[in-house]
């Protein structure tokens, strides 16, 4: 039995009114129940429907009430870290206090829009990060990957929604072994994406992750399943490289 | 439930290209025995192919090729022209020649701007109102700004407009505001897009489940992950029904001459 972690999910609080109702899982339960489907045992869950800038104390607020949250879903989900960049420097101390305080590894998700990315706040997130050992989940143009693998040498990066089906598109992570395709999101149904990022990353690289709520868990984990991988390479993509990644935030 | 797949990438018996090894289900057959493992008992099947610099002689033993390979698939595929709209008048009597001799009743796939496709000249909508006068259902790809003329233009035929974003615009909701006028038109949900959680509903509620039509856009789609996208769609069973195949029996009725 293959263990399936989700790298990248996206939760509300319970009781918490989606803004819109264009989800198909719009509450905390019916999303846990999605990924029990699914077979996910654990989901690296960010929260990206609700991200209005926040205070500082704020943010302390929201992110200990994630992690609240996600003890009481029995450890289904593992809660990532709520910043926002417009911080400025208080991001880093932000990110200190989730790590230290509330034990959290990840931060999700950056750079989704372009008054994030590129920022100083921004790099110096990424470079704090990366002093304190936790792994953040950033959003990157294919022309912006390079600049994100030379600068952040040191610490580990998931990219979000890296879906990509041809070998020029998936070698501009080649040289930069410290970034993680993050396979997730809508476009996981393109037909030969993994086997092509597996083929020439190695399957090592690829992690795997639904994109809920953007993405059905049950379909994204079948996409997998029916990609042709063999099953050791399932076995990583599905949650061996996740575990390797959640190591490397424990040295 | 019956399931018709509205747009299929056509390989012809025993063609092979040079990447093949890289990838799956590149032969004739084992296409077939995809769309089969799906559920899906029909398939319109045309060649997504470069039709600039092609002539009209070539273009009709393309098209003989592309229905004799239909039929060798025993009533599975369901043969679409390919056309060049710049040939103007050559471009409709090469339709007719599809239609009346060898039994099409769809033109496509069929391009605003690539594969040497050019929307908006007087050629292009001659062909289009050829289409219509024939009793031919184009499959259009076409960016959202194209959809209100091509809408307006020729109220009184049929229309198959491709996946539920376009290149430019990668968010479904604008392509579904788009359409939402116009009867004329309706949507195949193929491609890349219909892995959005909630936008085969956000289509039926935009444009009713009487304008949404399955499509798998193999090989870029497994099938099996497409009709699994509509049946946890949200929808309900009656939609489904109409999506997976009412609506294109329906249109296949309109070109009943």
């Amino acid at each position: 039995m293959i263990e399936i972690i989700d790298a990248h999910a996206s939760f509300v609080f319970p009781g918490e009114p989606l803004p819109n109702d264009q989800s198909l899982w719009p509450t905390f339960e019916s999303r846990l129940e999605v990924l029990r489907e699914a077979g996910i045992k654990q989901a690296l869950a960010s929260r990206w429907e609700c991200s209005d800038a926040h205070t500082y104390d704020e943010l302390v607020r929201l992110n200990r009430r994630a992690v609240e949250v996600c003890k009481v879903a029995d450890d289904v989900l593992i809660p990532a870290a709520i910043v926002d960049v417009a911080l400025g420097e208080r991001v880093c101390e932000l990110l200190s206090y989730c790590r230290h305080e509330l034990n959290m590894r990840f931060v999700g998700e950056t750079g989704r829009t372009s008054a994030e990315w590129g920022t100083a706040a921004f790099w110096q997130m990424l470079d704090h990060a990366a002093t304190i050992k936790m792994i953040p989940i950033v959003h990157c143009a294919d022309k912006a990957l390079a600049e994100l693998g030379d600068r952040c040498t040191l610490g580990r990066i998931l990219i979000a929604e890296f879906v990509r089906r041809e070998e020029y598109q998936v070698n501009r992570l080649n040289p930069y072994p410290n970034l993680y395709p993050l396979f997730s999101g809508h476009r996981l149904v393109q037909a030969g994406a993994v086997l092509c990022e597996v083929r020439v990353l190695g399957a090592e690289r690829v992690v795997f992750g639904s994109g809920l709520s953007g993405m059905d868990p049950v379909v994204a984990v079948e996409c997998i399943r029916r990609s042709h991988l063999n099953d050791e390479d399932q076995a990583l993509v599905f949650g061996g490289n996740f575990r390797a990644l959640w190591q490397w935030t424990e040295a | 439930m019956e399931i018709i797949d509205a747009q299929v990438g056509l390989r012809y018996p025993g063609e092979r290209f040079p990447d093949d090894e890289r990838r799956f289900e590149t032969t004739f057959q084992s296409k077939l025995d995809v769309l089969r493992a799906a559920g899906i008992s029909r398939a319109v099947a045309g060649r997504n192919e470069w039709v600039g610099g092609i002539s009209c002689v070539e273009l009709l033993f393309r098209n003989r090729m592309i229905a004799e390979a239909c039929q060798a698939s025993e009533g599975m595929l369901i043969p679409s022209a390919s056309i060049n709209p710049c040939f103007g008048e050559l471009a409709c009597d090469l339709m007719r020649q599809c239609r009346k001799e060898l039994g099409m009743r769809l033109v496509g796939e069929m391009f605003d701007t690539s594969l040497g496709f050019q929307w908006g000249t007087p050629e292009y909508y001659q062909v289009l109102a050829c289409a219509v006068e024939l009793r031919m259902i184009p499959l259009i790809h076409c960016e959202n700004e194209v959809i209100a003329e091509l809408g307006e233009r020729y109220p009184e035929g049929q229309f198959l407009v491709m996946h539920l974003y376009s290149g430019k615009v990668r968010d479904h909701r604008p392509r579904l505001v788009a359409l939402a006028p116009y009867p004329n038109l309706s949507l195949v949900i193929s491609g890349t897009p219909i892995g959005i959680a909630g936008a085969i509903r956000d289509a039926v509620r935009m444009l009713g489940a009487d304008r949404v039509v399955f499509g798998t856009d193999h090989p870029s789609i497994d099938p099996v992950i497409a009709v699994m996208m509509v049946r946890r769609s949200g929808i309900s069973e009656e939609d489904q029904a109409k999506v997976f195949a009412g609506n294109f029996n329906r249109l296949w009725e309109w070109t009943d001459v």
